[in-house]
């Protein structure tokens, strides 16, 4: 024991002389969450349109009115012809195009019915469909209103409910996402990276050459770097409920658990990077391809899982972020408590348990 | 000149012989260009839901089976218990709710008023609001055929008109989102060579000592920084020709405008990485600094740049701080010319900004890199 | 002639003084010797005098030009042997001496003549493509020195060339200096090696950041009444 306050004696003093780093590594987690919140919304606001009007008249006026006085589009060009609507997807950046058909009045009143043309700019696929959908709400509207002006009104109408997130916050998606990046970042990262640093400047050696005990010096460098990961959580967490109205239903004791498991887990995954790498570029690139890029890309943070290839959903269960995401999610805005969540809890642990085992197999073979 | 050329040849050389390097050289593109497309896809394609149905009669059950015509929606059967479907909305076994009224057809024959009523799970809002449209869809596109059939209207201005939405989609006909993925991989490949290889390539000599060596000797820094450049410059591009022809023979994407234009920027743009690169490794002290310095600066690229989130939602400082973002200019580039086949004069004003940045940053590199220390 | 002039040298990290105002003169074609205890200050002074440090104060003249005002001058005059080892490991001998000796802009057929006969001297020629890293440090020692000395400067500086290696390669190491010094070349070294000491014209003790001692070995000796150099090192910078 008095061995391993000697080695993390010596980890923080190395943290705190490399005063920049500390800097960064502290600074960086505030930085990126407020721009992730401020920044991120998938919601999109005054989305340049262009309009060709083929019949004008007073019904087409009406829904290129319905259409401007939303919110979701800024009307920037009244084109003549569809080869003018080239040239303002070129050139004036225009999202969307819309095209009212000729005599869509009269359509309207003697056919009852009538088709509006949609032209999408699919080289962008999210932001066209996210218009796509603000379209159609928008000629809801306007049919419903039409159809109301002409009949008694629907029987018939429908009600939606946006359950645990009613204004449709983006953040509340994004959080959780950058609590699990910031704490693999600085957990998994920089403990696995400093290890390598010791080993390239020989530095490692001398500290194997003495009586300490190989597992002090890994779980030395490793418990620094998960103090400042959790202050680091502590501080996103107060900035994503104060500053982004994020909910926090659940216990906040249960959160810190949860995340005390899940650095345990990110941290033995960094020591068993560490075991593996003898260089920091090496330490570095194994941390980024196999523990950075599945959280980005297999977490379910950005990227709805459900609607990838079978192969990759599977593989995202075995990579920790995707089960924490889920366990935080769930107590803070489900305000879900252990009975809930204890199945991503014994992932995580277990993921923990084996990581470490691995790591120590692999430090005794080196004896 | 002979002295750039050289450094040229050493800096080579030591490439060739790291065999990690190397492999990142040659791994890092292929693995980006087997997960990306895959996994990088904001397109809602499964939608879990579920029905809660008090009615029970025809009208309910033909609604519910008009969803089964529907690719994207996974119906996880009927049930009659609200209690039910809140504990499967809570554990993500569905994303919505569809709840039908007792007496919904007779209200609906009577002329009643009834309503459904459509919960969906607003964690994830893109997939909330999707998800809503579309169950709105099917449900109303039900709804009119309903009417037209058992409804006598007293007149036929009285009739309800429909207004249907017909979809053209341009600049990526198969609605391929890896038609956008894609070449965005391109430009993450060469953000990463110009800006992270380089960054700490310089601060490795720096840590190690050798670059203590070469600053004894009367080498000018410009000579010094463009010796480094020049080989990572030309391992940019060749990255860059590289995923060009893996987007070509893999993923059928040809370049719809000219490729020496795209080359050309392509070249300016890594110039500007590589300028930043160094400027970050000079200011550095050790691989960490300049690794977490690095690795900030491309979360934010990448976030401002519209690549994975759309610009579009952004308040406007984010967009002030944009015009300071090369990566958002060279991806409205990349867009253009790869995917709408855009010439020069499209794109000149991303070209000029993009030279003037690489202008700015490599003189900034080149003053900040410090030979004699103080 | 002086081939090095300096004249209250300091230089401050802070509060902290790490050279105090010293000041000495080196003949042309002189063995000076740096001695002192790690931290004395030695490498410090060495880097201000090859011009890969500013001075906070004082004056130095390196080969007839100012560290302050011509560093790019001195730089093309000198050699230098930094303590740590800082030859490129991924390449090879000959790819070391080739590059060193291109930035100092030795035209290419005379480069690879001196190349050849630097390598011949120190018996090097079959390593010559060999990767540095792969060669034991005795003899990465002397390429380091060899390519220090390929563009014939004036002035050698060798911080701490011999620590680490064994006392055979030592003793090359020194016959190494000698003739490059009977050359004309001034020499200056930093060790912590006392009977190296012995090697040097004139040697200056440091210690935390100043000059204790300075003159012939024979003269340190005398006036401090003892019979080897480390014993003038013990009395004089342990006491």
């Amino acid at each position: 024991m008095k061995e391993l306050r000697m080695i993390l004696k010596k980890e923080f003093i190395h943290i705190f002389r490399d005063r920049i780093t500390l800097l960064l590594v502290l600074a960086m987690p505030v930085a990126l969450v407020l721009l992730f919140g401020f920044t991120i919304s998938t919601d999109i606001h005054n989305a340049r349109i262009a309009v060709l009007d083929h019949s004008k008249d007073s019904q087409s006026q009406a829904f290129i009115q319905k259409l401007s006085s939303s919110n979701y589009f800024q009307i920037v060009s009244y084109p003549n012809t569809e080869t003018e609507i080239d040239f303002q997807f070129k050139e004036n950046n225009i999202k969307l195009a819309i095209v009212i058909p000729h005599n869509f009045e009269s359509q309207l009143e003697k056919e009852h019915n009538t088709t509006i043309q949609v032209i999408d700019d699919v080289s962008d696929l999210n932001i066209a469909s996210i218009l796509n959908n603000y379209v159609r709400s928008v000629v809801l509207d306007f049919q419903n209103e039409y159809n109301e002006s002409i009949t008694h009104g629907e029987p018939f109408s429908i009600t939606t409910k946006m359950e645990y997130n009613s204004n449709m916050e983006s953040v509340y998606m994004f959080v959780p996402g950058i609590i699990t990046l910031i704490m693999i970042l600085v957990t998994a990262l920089m403990s696995s990276i400093t290890l390598a640093r010791e080993k390239e400047t020989g530095t490692m050696r001398m500290l194997f050459i003495t009586p300490v005990k190989k597992i002090y010096v890994v779980i030395g460098k490793v418990i620094p770097y998960m103090i400042i990961s959790f202050i680091s959580t502590i501080v996103i967490i107060v900035i994503s409920v104060f500053v982004f109205k994020m909910p926090l239903n659940g216990s906040i004791f249960f959160l810190l658990l949860l995340c005390i498991i899940f650095m345990l887990t990110a941290a033995s995954f960094g020591m068993l990077i560490s075991t593996i790498s003898t260089t920091q570029l090496d330490a570095m690139m194994i941390t980024m391809m196999g523990l950075f890029l599945p959280t980005v890309l297999l977490s379910g943070f950005l990227f709805p899982l459900n609607s990838m290839p079978m192969v990759f959903q599977v593989l995202a269960n075995i990579f920790p972020a995707k089960w924490f995401i889920l366990a935080i999610k769930d107590v803070m805005i489900k305000g879900s408590g252990f009975f809930d969540v204890w199945p991503y809890l014994t992932i995580l642990f277990g993921m923990a348990v084996i990581f470490i085992s691995i790591s120590l197999k692999m430090l005794d073979k080196r004896n | 000149m002979r002295t750039i050329l050289i450094l040229i040849k050493k800096e080579f050389l030591q490439v060739f012989r790291n065999p990690l390097l190397l492999s990142i050289l040659i791994v890092a593109p292929m693995v980006q260009f087997m997960i990306f497309p895959f996994c990088a896809d904001y397109e809602i394609k499964v939608l879990d839901i579920v029905f809660i149905d008090h009615d029970g009669s025809s009208v309910t059950q033909d609604i519910i089976h008009s969803f089964d015509a529907s690719d994207i929606f996974v119906p996880h059967g009927i049930i009659h218990n609200k209690k039910e479907a809140n504990r499967m909305l809570k554990h993500d076994k569905v994303d919505i709710i569809v709840e039908f009224p007792n007496h919904f057809e007779q209200d609906l024959m009577n002329g009643n008023a009834t309503r459904i009523a459509i919960t969906a799970n607003a964690i994830n809002t893109t997939k909330a609001g999707i998800g809503v449209g579309y169950t709105q869809e099917i449900i109303g596109g039900y709804m009119q055929e309903f009417k037209e059939k058992n409804m006598v209207y007293t007149s036929a201005e009285e009739t309800p008109a429909n207004v249907n939405l017909s979809y053209i989609y341009w600049y990526n006909e198969q609605m391929n989102y890896k038609n956008l993925i894609v070449p965005g991989i391109l430009v993450i490949l060469v953000t990463l060579i110009g800006c992270y290889v380089t960054a700490l390539n310089l601060v490795r000599e720096k840590e190690i000592g050798t670059i203590e060596q070469v600053n004894v000797t009367p080498i000018r820094r410009w000579q010094f920084l463009i010796g480094k450049m020049i080989p990572f410059w030309i391992l940019g591009m060749a990255e860059f020709i590289l995923g060009i022809g893996i987007m070509k023979l893999v993923f059928g994407i040809t370049v719809q405008g000219s490729i020496p234009l795209l080359l050309g920027i392509t070249a300016i743009y890594l110039l500007v990485m590589l300028g930043l690169g160094f400027f970050i490794s000079s200011v550095s002290e050790n691989q960490l600094q300049a690794m977490f310095i690095v690795l900030f600066l491309f979360i934010i690229f990448v976030l401002l740049s519209g690549l994975f989130t759309p610009t579009e939602g952004m308040p406007k400082w984010a967009h002030h701080i944009n015009y300071l973002n090369p990566m958002s200019f060279y991806m409205e580039v990349i867009k253009k010319i790869v995917l709408k086949g855009s010439t020069f004069i499209s794109v000149q004003k991303e070209t000029i900004i993009l030279s003037v940045m690489a202008v700015l940053v490599n003189t900034g590199a080149i003053l900040s890199y410090q030979e004699t220390s103080k | 002639m002086n081939s090095i002039e300096v004249d209250h040298l300091t230089k401050k990290f802070g509060d902290f003084v790490a050279v105090n105002e010293i000041s000495f003169q080196v003949r042309e074609g002189e063995i000076f010797g740096f001695l002192g205890a790690n931290g004395a200050g030695k490498t410090t002074a060495i880097k201000m005098m090859s011009g890969l440090l500013q001075p906070t104060s004082g004056k130095a003249i390196v080969a007839g030009y100012d560290v302050t005002t011509q560093a790019k001058l001195i730089k093309r005059n000198i050699g230098y042997m930094s303590q740590r080892f800082s030859l490129y490991n991924d390449l090879t001998v000959f790819e070391n001496m080739q590059l060193f000796g291109t930035i100092y802009k030795i035209p290419r057929t005379e480069l690879k003549q001196r190349i050849m006969d630097s390598l011949a001297a120190l018996e090097l020629t079959k390593q010559a493509n060999l990767l540095v890293n792969s060669i034991p440090l005795g003899w990465k020692q002397k390429l380091a020195f060899a390519t220090a000395i390929l563009h014939k400067p004036k002035i050698v500086f060798l911080d701490e060339p011999t620590s680490g290696v064994d006392p055979i390669v030592r003793r090359e190491f020194w016959n190494l200096i000698y003739q490059t010094a009977s050359t004309g070349v001034t020499i200056l070294v930093t060790t912590h090696y006392m009977d190296e000491a012995e090697y040097c014209h004139r040697i200056s003790i440091m210690a935390d950041g100043n000059i204790r001692l300075l003159g012939t070995p024979e003269e340190l000796k005398q006036q401090v009444g003892v019979s080897t150099i480390n014993d003038v090192f013990v009395e004089y910078v342990k006491h």
